[in-house]
């Protein structure tokens, strides 16, 4: 027998199926008639937060009495260890007060107290761990479960195991922090060695004219306009169903006829899901979308509400830009020098508009078959950095990520880290353990989800991962 | 208890009972068994041998058994063993692992009979691409198509071997040329073309990952990649052999081709290095990787990657033979190397360096012999005596203001004395004092006092409200005083400048004094601020043992300097090679910043020494005390960087421990800003003033032109060094090592017969041998292959980088061995095996569907059609450009043209250019690659962003790319200059839509069109038309 079961997505598509070696690939711009779910999934769709720059676990959602109980004694008393870019300080507790909410009585701090409210619904890994404490192969870790840039991201795999649902909009949108791009850029949602179609449209925003690129035409050229497009467009079109008549059965010209008209499906669509003004002023106010601060990230999270409601599979939202040395403020997480001021601004924004998703979502009925994720590429060390002790450095060691919605259980916390945040240590998750379980609720078996490559069918969970969480599922 | 470690007895039953279920003749979970010898010692995927006769602890089996390792627990499932049974096989280790014949030799050869690991097979079935296409063919009873019409074959010629559609006069002339021949001809131009090797480089580039960036989070530019570039097009365009090409790349350091060795290195590479010593292991081990794997793929066909962990699952490459690849290249480093100059270059730049000498020595005069001479102390840095009240800032009064921002005052009280400086020189100096004035507050008789081992002398007092000449406003504003000549006077290194309150003022200031030796004339002035690239020190000659540099402050961050140097003369005394000594206050810890940096003689960042707090001091001593007159140090010689410079310091020196007297300092400096960081100037006075200048002038000039011959040898292809041992590292942790490995390649196929310690460039050359010997089963199927994928679509093996047991089996593995031959004995070329396949019917047929084939072979491998596929996004863009007119086509190699705007930022940031120009119309080869980013327009048509070596693009269609193609500002540009084209060549409509017709499709346009198109026209423009015309299906499809 060969050994490589699954060569491509038709091939796929037909075991995953039972068989459906007809499954018309050209459906791929259009609604699915089958997706290749091995199980009947509990969520339909993903929104998924990314927290750049690598949010401090301890400070946040990881409760540590014995880092309080230590307090300003040295860290690592040996002077043997050696962070990224320091030696660990003295021990430094959450620079915010931790607490126990809701009838679970999970403990988060008090930099997040609207979040806090939604614990009964969110589930803990509190045993994150990285293989790097370096942002960008941080970033593509959490994304594509490789360190290494190039890898196709969780977004292109589920688009790839599932196909699109929306007539109308692209199956993976990604919304990037208005601030910029996250570390490593746009491969994050790169589609790897996978085929472009899966990759991610990015939508821009914070440009109402022109959320995706080159939608429309720029306007300031004379001889094409918005006005005349639509005729250049059917024209075009005649031009390309004259050629194919004699060619038909060459499939790729079929889809690019296709794609041509989702193009202009696109152009009716995204502005109408960009556009906020029917939303209620209540729902404005949830997302606090005015706010200068707030509302950027706010607005992020009320779009990707609107779009998997018009059926888009997997929204991912950026809070949190790549490291510049221009900003005063951090435009991430990288709190390396003053924390409760860094960590102060980004959780006011996170708080906000993550809690009002969760709570949008349920108040619609939406999140029992919507997965909400949260995490970002590492956390931060227990140990203060720098000569104020403010700051704390990268862990690749441990960190924080939770889900919610989407056939999670909710109020229940998972595995731990040390006494005091360092390293996980019981039941240590990498990205192949969460991806695993994500793909698990949307009905894809990640052992199966497999994409020929370099010798190997390569996995979005790659092979030393031990598959998915069920004590998180419901 | 007896125990008896007889195998039959009592081993032999356990493995019966527990292990051979799994690893046995039936099954061999991780290509293991317990009934073969061979492999109970050799071990499984783990890489670690299973039994080590005599060693029960060396012995991966007891750890697996014990279930020790983590993720090797066995047996998996049921209950563990017995601790006698576990005890039983320790002794029957220990007692050298005995077993009876039928297990085997201890050492069992692999045999090897994989399709590709075998020799090339001489088929007698058929001698052509033909003969083999069509013997397959009938097969499943289908046959050849039609020759494709004249038109269609020059369109699909030039495209797949150029990139380019053909001009219309092109067509013209094939279309009409009767006589014989007249194929092979146009097939012979094509390869002659200089632009056939600027389409087929852009395969190669996708397939060894180069790309003109880091990669990562800073992913900064490498602005020396493109050479190999130039390398890969030329290669082609020559014909080079395969086996040279090969060889150039791996080795080409050692075959006079230095530039090829791009090859190793053009891969992304992880710049941000942190302190953790375990993260930069392994960033090291993922570069080295990176080189084994691009090797492995590209020349072979094999992937090796998972062998870094285990012994590959598929493919006879153990963990062993891993290692050895990494020993070959393990003393390759990222970086740039100089390039050998040409001959004329090298005339060149020996007289341009004998003229600068020339130059230098007659300007010597113009260097300006006080410097340094003159040490200032500032109020900042002196020492308080008194709590200060606070400062003056944004001072007014003479220019140039050397106060260095701002004075210090106190509440006066009579007597006190509320400052010293203490300037550390002796010998005769002019004391030239400053204050801060301005305010009616301030004291109108402050003393300065000079302590001396004789006593106290007041050699000054002033009135603190007006300036140092007595004028000034009393506004309230408050003023520098500038400079109030004090007097000469005998100064030793002990001796102290006092500032005392007089009788009068409520306040009392303090601001810059400078000693300035007797014997040099006018006011003391300011040398040159700092700056990155080069500093110099004079100085009178002093005898020291001790130099020491104490840096105050940087631009930012900890203080970097890149090399210190010290001169008596024309030697360095500095260096650790002439027995100088470096010890400092504190070192950050990095492999390019160490403290051994400081005086090793080597400059750059790579090489330099970084403090550990953001002040910090470096000290020299020497074997013995010498004469001293000059320092030069820097950040960065190669200026590349500018962070981290010393911009407030002092340089002293001591022959006997801790009596330490200044030499030189920032103090006398102007003050550093970013943006002027001009090197040491000289300065033009007295008579041959201008003389100096010219000869100044003429020495700037031709400093630049050495500069731009120096900078055009730099190319980044890679540097060399011996590297030390490397060790197998179990599950690929750099904490793991095991074993010392040699250099090697794949046990399996060849042992390149290296020591374990063989020079560094050996290896890569004995790898080279291996690799491109013609007995080498896999080189020459892999790039036939390769050649046949690039013009049907697909290769005769659809996994191109993959020969192993996980691959694909070929098509046609007869045509595959056949073409290798054609390959290898026609000297490597490979335009010789890319004429074959353009000559036959099979490439010449049409491509029209034809039902009853599609039901037997609808993707066409069989090749009963050409097979129709979308031009590549660099064939868009560059027939885009080609029919409009816009195409730069001559505008051939160097530098790239970036499609970016490059924020420098450190983590550089790449925005999209709005506006395009010719030389944005380059071909897409020439565009630089932005590695991990994607072009705006065209990188959506599945253009790899080179983080990972690509063999073969997906062919993907999307919405994303109908939106890039219609409505980018590069496009609708491009379609108005289409328009403008057509407008120009004819007044006449008609001719107009034919003339489009030409040059998109390479047909001329039916009279339905025609009439179609006008009408269109007549309603929307002729711009909205061309832009349709390069949307087409029928412009962007291979016909």
């Amino acid at each position: 027998m060969s050994t490589r079961s699954i060569q491509n997505r038709r091939d796929f598509l037909a075991r995953a199926g039972g068989g459906l070696g007809g499954v018309a690939l050209t459906s791929l711009l259009a609604k699915e008639a089958r997706s290749a779910t091995t199980h009947a999934p509990k969520a339909k769709r993903v929104i998924q937060i990314f927290c750049s720059g690598g949010l401090s676990h301890v400070d946040t959602y990881d409760y540590k009495p014995e880092l309080e109980r230590r307090a300003g004694k040295p860290f690592d008393p040996d002077g043997k260890l050696q962070f990224f870019a320091s030696k660990p300080g003295n021990c430094q507790p959450g620079f915010w007060k931790f607490r126990q909410h809701g009838q679970s009585g999970l403990w988060m701090s008090d930099l997040l107290p609207k979040l806090a409210a939604c614990v009964d619904d969110m589930a803990f890994i509190y045993s994150m761990q990285s293989k790097t404490a370096l942002h960008g192969p941080g970033n593509f870790m959490m994304n594509t479960g490789q360190a290494l840039p190039g890898f196709p991201s969780m977004g292109s795999w589920v688009t790839y195991g599932l196909g699109n649902e929306s007539e109308n909009l692209p199956a993976f949108v990604v919304l990037p922090d208005v601030r910029g791009l996250p570390p490593g850029g746009i491969i994050n949602w790169g589609a790897g060695f996978l085929p472009a179609e899966h990759q991610a449209t990015t939508l821009d925003t914070s440009n109402a004219d022109q959320p995706i690129a080159d939608l429309f035409p720029p306007g300031d050229f004379d001889a094409v306009t918005e006005e005349n497009d639509r005729a250049g467009l059917d024209f075009l079109q005649e031009l390309n169903q004259l050629h194919q008549r004699k060619r038909r059965g060459n499939t790729e010209l079929e889809a690019r006829i296709k794609a041509y008209e989702m193009a202009a499906r696109l152009q009716l669509s995204a502005p109408e899901v960009t556009d906020l003004r029917g939303e209620t002023q209540l729902t404005k106010n949830l997302y606090d979308i005015e706010h200068p601060d707030i509302g950027p990230f706010g607005r992020q999270c009320l779009l990707a509400r609107r779009l998997v409601e018009r059926g888009v599979r997997f929204v991912q939202i950026y809070c949190g830009a790549e490291n510049t040395t221009a900003e005063k403020i951090r435009p991430n997480w990288d709190s390396h020098e003053d924390l409760p001021r860094d960590h102060g601004y980004w959780g006011a924004i996170l708080d906000t508009g993550a809690s009002a998703l969760l709570r949008d979502l349920k108040a619609r009925g939406m999140l029992d078959d919507t997965l909400v994720i949260c995490t970002s590429e590492f956390g931060r060390q227990p140990a203060a950095q720098g000569k104020q002790a403010k700051g704390r450095d990268h862990n690749g060691g441990a960190f924080t990520a939770w889900m919610a919605g989407g056939g999670v259980k909710g109020g229940v916390g998972y595995g731990a880290s040390d006494e005091l945040g360092f390293k996980a240590a019981d039941k240590v998750v990498h990205s192949y353990e969460l991806h695993a379980t994500a793909l698990h609720l949307l009905g894809l078996d990640h052992e199966k989800l497999s994409w020929y490559h370099n010798g190997l069918e390569q996995r979005l969970t790659g092979f030393e991962g031990k598959g998915v969480i069920h004590e998180l599922l419901v | 208890m007896v125990r008896s470690a007889d195998f039959e007895e009592r081993i032999e039953p356990i493995f019966e009972s527990r292990c051979i279920d799994c690893h046995g003749p039936d099954k061999q979970k991780g290509q293991f068994r317990v009934d073969r010898l061979a492999s109970l010692l050799v071990g499984g995927d783990s890489g670690e041998a299973a039994v080590v006769p005599g060693e029960p602890e060396g012995s991966f089996l007891i750890k697996a058994i014990r279930q020790d390792e983590p993720g090797y627990e066995m047996p998996p499932k049921g209950k563990k063993l017995e601790e006698a049974e576990i005890a039983l096989i320790e002794d029957w280790i220990r007692e050298g692992a005995k077993t009876p014949e039928r297990l085997g030799p201890a050492e069992e050869k692999i045999e090897l009979t994989h399709w590709s690991f075998v020799p090339l097979q001489k088929s007698e079935r058929a001698d052509s691409v033909d003969g083999f296409v069509k013997a397959r063919l009938g097969e499943s009873g289908l046959t050849l198509s039609e020759r494709a019409d004249r038109r269609t074959l020059i369109r699909r010629l030039f495209l797949v071997m150029v990139g380019i559609p053909p001009t219309p006069e092109q067509v013209d002339r094939f279309v009409k040329d009767e006589s014989d021949g007249a194929w092979d001809r146009l097939i012979g131009e094509v390869l002659a073309s200089p632009h056939y090797g600027e389409r087929w480089a852009t395969h190669w580039l996708d397939l060894v990952r180069f790309g003109e960036t880091n990669g990562f989070e800073t992913n900064r530019e490498r602005l020396t990649a493109w050479p190999f570039r130039d390398w890969v097009i030329d290669s082609f365009n020559q014909d080079k052999p395969y086996d040279q090409f090969i060889r150039e790349q791996i080795a080409g350091d050692a075959v006079g081709s230095p530039i090829g060795t791009g090859f190793l290195v053009a891969g992304p590479f992880d710049t941000v290095k942190g302190q953790d010593p375990k993260l930069g292991l392994m960033q090291r081990m993922n570069e080295l990787d990176d080189m084994i794997n691009t090797t492995g793929t590209a020349f072979l066909g094999l992937t090796t990657g998972c062998a870094r962990c285990h012994n590959h699952k598929f493919d006879p490459v153990s963990q062993v033979d891993y290692y050895a690849m990494q020993a070959v290249f393990a003393g390759v480093n990222h970086g740039e190397a100089k390039m050998p100059l040409t001959k004329t270059a090298h005339r060149e730049l020996t007289r341009i360096r004998s003229e600068i000498v020339d130059l230098k020595t007659k300007l010597a005069p113009f260097i300006p012999v006080s410097k340094g001479a003159v040490v200032a102390v500032d109020d900042s840095v002196a020492k308080l005596l008194e709590e200060k009240r606070g400062h003056g800032v944004k001072l007014g009064g003479p220019e140039p203001n050397l106060s260095g921002g701002s004075y210090t005052w106190w509440t006066r009280t009579e007597g006190k004395d509320v400052m010293i400086y203490q300037p550390r020189v002796s010998g005769r100096y002019r004391l030239w004092l400053s204050w801060g004035a301005g305010h009616k507050t301030h004291s109108a008789d402050t003393r300065y006092i000079l302590r001396t081992a004789s006593g106290e002398k007041e050699i000054a007092s002033v009135d603190q409200q007006r300036l140092a000449d007595g004028s000034g406003e009393i506004s309230g504003k408050s003023l520098w005083s500038g400079l109030y000549d004090a007097g000469v006077h005998e100064l030793k290194a002990a001796d102290k400048l006092l500032v005392r309150g007089g009788k009068t003022g409520t306040a009392m200031t303090a601001d810059v004094v400078f000693f300035q030796p007797e014997s040099s004339e006018g006011m003391p002035s300011l040398r040159a601020a700092v700056n990155a690239k080069h500093n110099i020190e004079s100085f009178a000659p002093r005898r020291a043992k001790f130099v020491r540099f104490s840096i105050a402050k940087t631009n930012g961050a900890q203080p970097c300097l890149d090399e210190l140097e010290i001169f008596g003369g024309e030697k360095n005394v500095a260096l650790a090679s002439s027995g100088a000594v470096a010890s400092s206050g504190g070192d950050f810890v990095h492999p390019k910043h160490k403290l051994e940096h400081i005086n090793d003689g080597q400059y750059g960042n790579s090489r330099s020494w970084i403090a550990k707090e953001t002040t910090g001091w470096v000290q020299i001593e020497f074997p013995e005390v010498a004469e001293i007159d000059r320092i030069e140090w820097a950040r960065d010689r190669e200026a590349k960087f500018s962070d981290r410079l010393a911009v407030e310091y002092r340089i002293e020196a001591a022959v006997e421990p801790g009596k330490w007297v200044t030499l030189a300092s920032s103090s006398d400096r102007l003050p550093f800003d970013t943006k002027q960081a001009a090197p040491e100037t000289y300065r033009f006075t007295g008579e041959k003033a201008e003389q100096g200048r010219q000869w100044h002038a003429q020495l700037k000039q031709l400093e630049s032109e050495a500069e731009k011959i120096d900078k055009s040898q730099m190319v980044y292809a890679g540097r060399f060094s011996q590297p030390g041992m490397t060790h197998r590292l179990y599950r690929g942790e750099p904490d793991a090592k095991r074993e010392e490995v040699g250099p090697g390649a794949i046990a399996v196929f060849s042992s390149l017969g290296l020591e374990k310690n063989a020079p560094e460039k050996d290896r890569r050359v004995a790898l080279a041998d291996w690799i491109t010997s013609p007995e080498n089963p896999l080189t020459a199927r892999v790039i036939v292959n390769r050649l046949w994928q690039f013009h049907f679509g697909t290769g005769i093996v659809d996994t191109p980088s993959d020969f192993g047991r996980n691959g694909s089996a070929p098509t046609h593995p007869e045509l595959l061995d056949w073409l290798a031959m054609e390959l290898i004995e026609n000297d490597w070329s490979l335009k010789h095996v890319q004429r074959l396949i353009l000559q036959s019917a099979t490439w010449q047929q049409s491509n029209r569907p034809n039902e009853s084939a599609m039901q037997v072979d609808a993707s066409s491998r069989l090749l009963w059609r050409f097979p129709p596929r979308r031009l590549e996004a660099e064939g868009i863009r560059d027939s885009i450009l080609s029919v409009t007119g816009a195409l730069e086509l001559q505008n051939r190699g160097g530098p790239g043209f970036s499609p970016f705007e490059v924020e420098m930022e450190n983590v550089r940031h790449y925005h999209p250019k709005k506006n395009f120009g010719p030389d944005d119309w380059r071909r897409m080869i020439y565009m630089t690659k932005i590695r991990q980013e994607r072009e705006q327009v065209f990188g959506a048509f599945d253009c790899p962003d080179a983080s990972q070596a690509v063999p073969k693009r997906s062919r993907s269609t999307t919405p994303l790319q109908a939106l890039n193609l219609l409505n980018s500002r590069f496009v609708i540009q491009q379609a108005g200059l289409f328009a403008e084209r057509l407008e120009s060549e004819s007044d006449d409509r008609a001719t107009q839509i034919r003339r489009a017709y030409e040059l998109c499709f390479n047909r001329p346009a039916t009279n339905v069109e025609i009439v179609d198109a006008n009408s269109f026209i007549e309603a929307e423009g002729l711009t909205q038309f061309t832009r349709a015309m390069l949307n087409a299906n029928e412009f962007v499809f291979i016909p």
